[in-house]
């Protein structure tokens, strides 16, 4: 499903450069829920947005679903994005001025999916994660387990095969996000979704099928 | 989809209200601007009543006459006219007649400061004036000199209160009219159709004008098309070619056209030695005009415009993992952008309807009026979605280009 | 500090491009504006050197030839129209001129004397039209009879026209060619005469005499005449008839010189007063849009601001360096504007405004232009200060 080979990430400021990833070989299998661990700065959320194709690698292979990336202009990947990837990040990044219901449905709309059905099918991506009763409501009028809870609804209304995640307990107390962890679980379970998640709680780490750990650039265990 | 981002546009500018504020001000103002601008610019060029069949009419109102130590350039004369514009080919009627010339008359015992244009019978038949009662002189009339007057209905008022004018006697210019029509007041602007008082040229004092070159008189000439304006304009100048000079020491070179309402404003803007560029000239003078004008609320709306959108960094990146493309994007924005402009192409409509109304209140330009009417309502959406466009594509172009990683972390463009 | 400030421009120099120009381009707006309403203020207050009010224009239509000599039947009666003006009781004073004060025709040209190119306007008067306009000798005479054998043109020069061609005020008996036919000769001197009134440009007067017998100069279309105070409204009918009478053929129109000046200052200063309206109007919008985009520029370096905190500046050292930072890219465009407006005395702009109004101009719009800015900045600085360090730190 994902499949990174010699992978480099390198930084180029003025003067400096750094090396955010070495060298970094990854498989994971369809189905497969991966855990990437490693302390802070050590590159983890890089690793992250090379697969999420946010982010371009120095150099090596880079291939998702069969097919390699690195030739794909700007409407491929975001194509691919769209269709094959869903995100949840640490922060949540709603857009505060969109209400939940119009926050789902942001990976529809380019999709060009019509209105009733794309309602029908954020409103059950919201009740899969509990919360259909706040449709109307804008972000900043829930808490921060029910803000996660809508990014992964909006992570998962297209049915993505891969779903990242970035730290989605990140911001969360323990009791939320074991509500979250059960949720990912379930979506991997049940439909089969390619998880892959950076975490730094050994906890959360504990119950994927597998821990990736990471140490300044460079892959671990 | 456009839908859509028409919903978010509204979304946005409903909870960004300081934002939203400063730019409805910027280009309401600007629209505001630009829209009294084409407003008058219409109403001096665009063919109405009475010269609705402009657009089929060329018009003599400058002479050059050009030596070796000076040149000069005035109105022509009758007799230059009668013999250079008349007999042209290809011309289905042609008129001459005196420039509207500003004089008082005094009715039962008050000043009043009017306008006096001597004219031909063809005069009313190339013009279509609506006559709100009576009707207009004829050829006739004007042969046998007979003293008879066409006034406007605004004359009509200050004269007579508004009744019935017909066959009422005026006094002016030491001469008495009897009135046998009264139209519309038109507005100064207007070269050919102008004037308060019409009376036959025949009425003239004397017939010292009959042989002078220049003078206070011009001629319009009505062309079956305006395919043959070019045919007309050929053959007047190889009649000027021939032209007879009275004075040669002073005078050896003549310069007159044919020309459209907006040539003629480009040729005494301009002067004669450009020749065919003028009508360039002029529009490049009015675009260039326009686009400085319009410089600083560009600018100004631009960084705004760049300013909301590094505010929405995030919601870029999150749209970018969610697969929006780049140019997605920029149709997202620009059409925001639009919907704003449009807003304020709005705000700015009513506010240059208003604004209209003042300057016709001041009189400053005398009798015009400054009608609303759809084509300039048209130029209005028109100017406000080139403006939005404008101001929308290059932010928007700077926010799309930004790494989807950057847009997130709330990066810098 | 500024050092620093300095880096701290230069390294955001993308987005505070797009600032500057906008300063910039408002810097110049606001020169323009500003030198123009001093111009219009100073001008109005200085002295016209002449008197309007009781005066009367009658203009004449007649018929000849731009540049023939008027013929002899013309001028006799004209002479005989000021003849039966003058008789008149209620008329004080007649005089011929051809583009009278407040007119909207001028005669202006540049000619090249003692090695100097002097832009003069012209107007052709009559021995009568001192007495009408009330024009103040300062040294010479006015044209009278005693020119009917004059050698030369006589012409009299108002003080500014002297010092223009002459560098002097004691030009009496002094020539110069006005073309290569004519040469004419200064017979007075007059105290500026500023023929546009309240809107005149700085200018260069020059009036030279019509000869009664047609001679030299062109005989002016308009008869000026100067009436005794209280004179009312409805002499005006019995003028023209009168007039009328002694030329039958011609035209008239009679307008008083306080209406043509009303209606004259009204359409050269509404463009004028349009087009400051609209610049302000640009103005409030560049300072709206400043001010949203500094609040911007706020809430976007809000961790930056934390940390300044946190290092130890004080909110108002905060807002010290916000302001100091705006002022900065006043600065700068300030200097690129000043650098464009200090070219225009090269370009010639002094025919258009005084030095003074230039200078005062200039530096009206320095300090508008500052104030604008600072005023744009205290706001968001504000805000900015009273964040506290750990929130500034933790936003998002």
């Amino acid at each position: 499903m994902i499949s990174l080979q010699n992978i480099n990430k390198t930084y180029r400021t003025d003067r400096v450069e750094t090396l955010a990833l070495q060298n970094i070989n990854l498989d994971v299998a369809p189905g497969e829920f991966v855990s990437i661990m490693g302390p802070s700065g050590c590159g983890k959320s890089t690793l992250l947005n090379l697969i999420g194709l946010l982010d371009a690698p120095s150099d090596g292979k880079l291939a998702l679903d069969g097919s390699e990336v690195q030739k794909w202009n700007d409407t491929k990947l975001a194509s691919f994005r769209n269709e094959k990837l869903g995100f949840v990040f640490q922060s949540f990044h709603l857009v505060p001025d969109l209400k939940v219901i119009d926050n789902v449905e942001i990976p529809l709309l380019y999709r060009r999916t019509n209105g009733t059905p794309r309602q029908t099918l954020a409103r059950n991506a919201l009740d899969r994660v509990g919360l259909a009763s706040r449709v109307h409501h804008f972000p900043t009028q829930l808490s921060g387990g029910q803000q996660q809870r809508v990014a992964i609804a909006r992570a998962i209304v297209g049915r993505p095969r891969i779903l990242l995640a970035d730290e989605p307990t990140g911001n969360l107390d323990s009791a939320m996000g074991e509500e979250i962890m059960d949720i990912l679980h379930d979506l991997n379970r049940k439909d089969g979704t390619t998880i892959v998640m950076v975490t730094h709680d050994e906890r959360f780490a504990r119950r994927t099928d597998r821990i990736v750990r990471l140490f300044d650039g460079r892959q671990v265990a | 989809m456009l839908a859509n981002y028409i919903k978010t546009a509204l979304k946005v500018l409903r909870r960004r209200k300081f934002f939203t504020f400063i730019s409805l001000f910027g280009i309401s103002f600007t629209l505001v601007v630009l829209m009294v601008a084409v407003a008058m610019l219409d109403n001096v060029f665009s063919p109405r009543q009475p010269e609705s069949r402009f657009d089929h009419v060329l018009g003599v109102h400058t002479v050059g006459l050009y030596g070796p130590h000076f040149g000069m350039t005035t109105n022509p004369g009758y007799g230059f006219i009668n013999q250079y514009v008349r007999g042209l080919k290809d011309v289905e009627n042609m008129s001459l007649f005196t420039t509207s010339s500003p004089l008082t008359m005094y009715h039962e015992g008050r000043k009043i400061d009017t306008h006096l244009r001597r004219t031909d019978g063809a005069y009313w038949q190339i013009l279509d004036f609506k006559f709100l009662e009576g009707g207009p002189f004829t050829e006739e009339d004007n042969r046998n000199a007979n003293f008879v007057a066409v006034i406007t209905d605004e004359m009509r008022r200050t004269l007579f209160n508004g009744q019935s004018a017909l066959g009422r006697t005026i006094e002016l210019d030491g001469q008495r009219f009897r009135v046998i029509g009264v139209v519309p007041a038109v507005a100064i602007t207007r070269n050919v159709g102008f004037s308060e008082v019409w009376a036959p040229v025949g009425t003239l004092k004397t017939r010292e004008h009959e042989k002078r070159m220049i003078g206070d008189f011009g001629a319009i000439v009505l062309a079956r098309s305006p395919r043959d304006f070019a045919a007309i304009r050929r053959e007047f100048k190889e009649r000027l070619a021939n032209f007879v000079f009275e004075d040669p020491k002073n005078f050896d070179r003549v310069e007159a056209g044919l020309d459209t309402p907006f040539e003629l404003v480009a040729r005494n803007m301009i002067g004669n030695q450009y020749q065919g560029n003028r009508v360039l000239v002029l529009q490049a003078i009015l675009v260039l005009m326009a686009l400085l004008f319009v410089t600083l609320p560009t600018m100004n709306l631009v960084s705004i415009n760049l300013s909301r959108i590094l505010e929405r960094a995030s919601e870029i990146g999150v749209r970018k993992a969610f697969g929006a493309s780049s140019v997605t994007l920029i149709g997202q924005f620009v059409v925001e952008n639009v919907v704003l402009t449009l807003i304020g192409g709005a705000i700015g409509f009513v506010l240059s309807v208003l604004a209209l109304s003042a300057v016709a209140r001041l009189e400053i330009v005398p009798f015009a009026v400054f009608d609303v009417n759809l084509r300039i309502f048209g130029y209005g959406v028109l100017l406000s979605a080139a403006f939005g466009i404008i101001s929308g594509v290059y932010p928007a172009w700077r926010m799309s280009r930004m790494q989807p990683v950057n847009a997130l972390r709330g990066g810098v463009l | 500090m500024i050092r620093h400030l300095l880096k701290l421009v230069w390294n955001r120099k993308r987005a505070n491009a797009l600032i500057v120009a906008e300063i910039f381009i408002s810097f110049l707006v606001v020169f323009a504006v500003l030198t123009g309403a001093v111009t219009l203020i100073t001008g109005w207050r200085q002295p016209l050197g002449f008197s309007y009010g009781d005066v009367w224009d009658v203009r004449m239509e007649f018929d000849f030839d731009a540049n023939e000599k008027a013929p002899p039947e013309l001028l006799a009666t004209v002479a005989r129209m000021l003849d039966e003006a003058r008789g008149l009781p209620q008329v004080a004073a007649a005089g011929i001129s051809t583009t009278p004060a407040y007119s909207f025709s001028t005669s202006e040209g540049t000619r090249g004397i003692n090695g100097r190119e002097v832009t003069m306007l012209f107007d052709d008067v009559d021995d009568g039209f001192a007495e009408v306009m009330k024009l103040q000798v300062l040294s010479g005479r006015w044209f009278s009879k005693e020119d009917d054998a004059a050698q030369y043109r006589p012409v009299v020069l108002d003080r500014n026209a002297a010092e223009a061609i002459y560098g002097s005020t004691d030009v009496i008996g002094r020539t110069f060619e006005e073309n290569e036919e004519t040469t004419c000769k200064v017979v007075g001197v007059v105290a500026p005469y500023r023929k546009d009134g309240e809107a005149s440009l700085p200018m260069n007067m020059v009036f030279r005499r019509i000869a009664p017998d047609g001679s030299y100069g062109r005989l002016g279309n308009h008869i000026l005449l100067r009436l005794h105070p209280g004179t009312p409204a409805d002499f005006e009918p019995e003028l023209v008839a009168r007039l009328q009478k002694v030329a039958p053929a011609m035209s008239f129109r009679v307008r008083h010189m306080d209406q043509m000046r009303g209606n004259f200052l009204r359409t050269r200063f509404s463009p004028i007063v349009l087009g400051g309206v609209v610049g302000m109007f640009l103005i409030a919008m560049v300072t709206l849009g400043l001010t949203g985009v500094l609040w911007q520029t706020v809430t976007r370096r809000t961790r930056e601001i934390g940390l300044r905190r946190a290092l130890g500046a004080s909110g108002i050292g905060v807002r010290r360096q916000i302001l100091l930072e705006v002022a900065l890219l006043a600065t700068i465009a300030l200097v690129a504007g000043s650098a464009i407006i200090l070219q225009l005395p090269i370009l010639g702009v002094f025919t258009l405004v005084t030095p003074a109004a230039f200078v005062t101009g200039f530096a009206a719009a320095l300090a508008t232009i500052y104030a604008l800015t600072v005023v744009c900045g205290l706001y968001p600085s504000w805000l900015a200060s009273r964040l506290e360090p750990a929130d500034a730190l933790r936003y998002e």
